[in-house]
């Protein structure tokens, strides 16, 4: 029963989105259903709790296992949610576009994907969803391939995930073997593996030096970056890191915390300049990413699971918010366009969206009584515990993500000043656009989510229910730590509301001059520090070494391959000329020599009687010569 | 007959010999050929006479006798063959005579 219903939750988004592509409009609708019935399915299992596994052959003698375990449950039914929300918002986002039959395939698709990913134990079963996943993204994002850029965006999303793939499968490989299911592991992994599997998290959850995909998967339908670039497959990595770090070796858990604090600040510093609305919310993404997987390597793994649960709801929720806005922009300015200076004033045209849009980035920010400080607080406290036990210099851990709290309370109170206060810097606009209800319960549902209570009572606690619930224990903390760390916390999340209020607030000279801003401001934290252009120049790079060793190939290789034809040729021909002289020479020589003989001798006998007589006279002669003189 | 003219005898004998030789291998006509023949059996005739001086019995100028007449028959035979033959083939050249029989 538990079996069935497992395959039910993992395959109804999948049949949902087949009848969607094959059914035409009716089969939007059950697409929809499927997912809602895939949430059902899994919210009841989580409920019900219990750990379901099962394992079935591949080979002989080869299971691979699945293990549906709480934190397995829960992600799947925060996913099967998210995905329900998006494909419920996306009725309304994608009413007038072409493929949407398509779309919602690859929805379905992606949903059963991620959830074969979240079910998965074996590691080659995990690195198969994995793949899927990648390439639901990739075809996600390529969505409007028409449109200019979007092929090539698309291509770099899914290039950049396959190089971090291959240390993925290079560190299963290494693991070597037979048992690699991870819920089967006992020992800690040598260094080379487990850094090698934490490069292929690093990937698929944008940290340094991969994030620069995540930005250019924004090309993308909105919706798909609220589901996928947002709440569930960058978190993925995340997932994967949580699953395996008891067997991580302890120095690839350092680089591992290296790189998440590194990447959250360089998210809040990309994120601070930026003109688009998605780009944002991507690098802020990229940020919080970099907190979870800093929570892996601090040992805070189940704040970094419950960061990734609030995360998942607060920035869908933005970017499903950000949806709504670029949709209306696109109704009443009939172009798309996410860019903030054209935006501004527009709490008055979607009075919804904007509520919703200010709690999920109240939520982002991490003030009380919204979930995204409670998660923020635990992996901070987690990490100063952390670097009180390694030593000083790893206080720049914990120091760097208390500035990036700082950072995106910034660029929080920036974002949301351009985009809803103030007046339209389009003057032109329509005044009329209704927030369907297809547009509103999504929002309504995730903002509603990132608030305090759903977790706990207490509105400033970073211990929840989920740590409970997901059996782990919370890391023992002093109260002194806690209590300081949250009044930074807060300190910083204050400083940076006031200060972009204070700097991006309407009448002040930034707004004012926004509308006519040039492009070329800040050119390194607009282009997020080159780093697809990194990427570009790498790629380039094996190109020009992919040339230089053709040329090698055709020059020298080639070059020797046929310098020894010649040669076999010349030898041959040597040879052909000593067999011809040397060996045939003295067997031809016997031949004419038995030739001559025999033609002599023949011509004794041959031709007349007395010729014959003469030589027997000869014969004669000769003998009685011996005869008589011998 | 003195030891000392012994050895002309053997020379006119070794003459005639080797006139027949001569004879036998030059010419192409049988009749020729059958004439070489018999002037070297009479070469060697005359070396079987002059050798039998020595002899009391003589038995070398009997056996002398006996060739002679063994010639005649032989001639008289040999006569006889190539006249048929000739009456045969029409041919009477020793290298036009290679088929035996019919």
């Amino acid at each position: 029963m538990e079996m069935l219903m497992i395959i039910v939750v993992l395959f109804a988004p999948l049949v949902g989105g087949l009848a969607a592509y094959l059914l035409r409009h009716k089969g939007i609708l059950l697409s929809v259903a499927g997912v809602a019935i895939s949430f059902v399915v899994s919210l009841y299992l989580c409920i019900s709790g219990g750990t379901i596994e099962r394992s079935f052959h591949w080979l002989p003698n080869y299971p691979l296992n699945m293990l549906a375990d709480r934190v397995a449950l829960v992600l799947i039914t925060l996913v099967a949610l998210v995905s329900m929300l998006v494909h419920i918002f996306s009725l309304e986002y994608m009413k007038g576009d072409d493929g949407k039959n398509r779309y919602f395939l690859k929805l379905g698709f992606f949903t059963f994907s991620m959830i074969g990913l979240l079910l998965a134990d074996h590691l080659i079963l995990l690195f198969i969803f994995w793949e899927l996943v990648g390439l639901a993204s990739y075809l996600l994002i390529g969505f409007w391939y028409r449109k200019k850029g979007v092929p090539s965006a698309a291509r770099m999303a899914f290039m950049v995930n396959r190089i971090a793939d291959v240390a993925l499968l290079a560190g299963i490989l290494l693991l070597s073997n037979n048992i690699l299911n991870i819920s089967e592991f006992k020992s800690v992994w040598l260094f080379l593996p487990s850094i090698l599997i934490a490069i292929g998290a690093f990937g698929k959850s944008a940290q340094l030096p991969f994030s620069g995909w995540l930005t250019k998967a924004m090309v993308g339908p909105t919706p798909v970056s609220a589901l996928i670039h947002a709440a569930t497959m960058v978190a993925a990595g995340v997932y994967l890191l949580f699953r395996v770090s008891p067997f991580i070796h302890p120095s690839a858990l350092m680089v591992v915390a290296l790189v998440g604090t590194f990447t959250a600040l360089y998210g809040g510093v990309c994120a601070l300049m930026q003109h688009d609305l998605k780009k944002i919310l991507a690098y802020s993404t990229v940020s919080q990413l970099g907190y979870m997987v800093m929570g892996i390597g601090v040992g805070a793994q189940t704040a970094s699971l419950f960061h990734l649960f609030t995360h998942a709801f607060f920035k869908a929720g933005l970017f499903l918010g950000a949806g709504a806005i670029i949709h209306f922009m696109h109704q009443a300015t009939k172009e798309d366009t996410q860019d903030m200076r054209k935006m501004g004033g527009l709490r008055k045209q979607l009075p919804w969206t904007y509520l919703t849009f200010i709690m999920c980035a109240m939520a982002l920010a991490g003030i009380p009584l919204f979930s995204g400080f409670m998660s923020k607080e635990g992996i901070i406290i987690a990490g100063w515990i952390w670097a009180s036990n390694i030593g000083t210099w790893a206080y720049l851990v914990p120091d760097i993500a208390l500035i990036t709290v700082f950072l995106t309370a910034l660029y929080v109170g920036r974002m949301v000043m351009l985009v809803f206060w103030g007046e339209n810097r389009v003057k032109d606009l329509i005044s009329k656009f209704s927030e369907t209800f297809t547009l509103k319960i999504p929002l309504i549902v995730l903002s509603v989510g990132s608030l305090w209570f759903f977790y706990n009572w207490n509105p400033i606690a970073h211990v929840t229910w989920f740590d409970s619930f997901l059996g782990n224990e919370a890391i023992p903390s002093s109260d002194i730590v806690s209590l300081m760390v949250t009044f930074l916390s807060l300190l910083m999340t204050a400083t940076g509301l006031v200060l972009g209020f204070s700097f991006f607030k309407p009448n002040s000279a930034y707004s004012q001059s926004y509308v006519h801003m040039a492009d070329n401001r800040f050119p390194i934290l607009l282009n997020g520090f080159h780093l697809t252009s990194l990427y570009q120049l790498f790629g380039i790079g094996i190109e020009r070494l992919s040339v230089l060793t053709f040329q090698m190939d055709r020059k020298v290789v080639d070059g020797a391959v046929h310098l020894a034809g010649i040669g076999g040729v010349v030898i041959s021909k040597v040879f052909a000329l000593v067999d011809r002289f040397i060996i045939d020479g003295p067997i031809n020589l016997i031949g004419y020599i038995s030739g001559v003989t025999g033609k002599l001798l023949a011509s004794f006998s041959a031709r007349d009687i007395q010729t014959q007589f003469a030589w027997l006279l000869v014969g004669i002669i000769l003998i009685l010569s011996w005869i008589l003189f011998f | 007959m003195s030891e000392e003219q012994l050895p002309y005898y053997l020379y006119f004998a070794a003459l005639l010999f080797s006139s027949g030789v001569f004879v036998v291998l030059t010419k192409r006509a049988s009749i020729f050929v059958l004439m070489g023949v018999e002037l070297m059996l009479n070469g060697a005739n005359i070396v079987l006479a002059v050798f039998s001086q020595y002899d009391p019995n003589l038995r070398g100028q009997v056996l002398a006798i006996f060739a002679i007449v063994l010639t005649v028959c032989e001639v008289s035979i040999a006569l006889a063959i190539l006249l048929n033959i000739y009456r045969k083939t029409k041919a009477s050249n020793l290298d036009e005579l290679t088929k035996v029989g019919n």
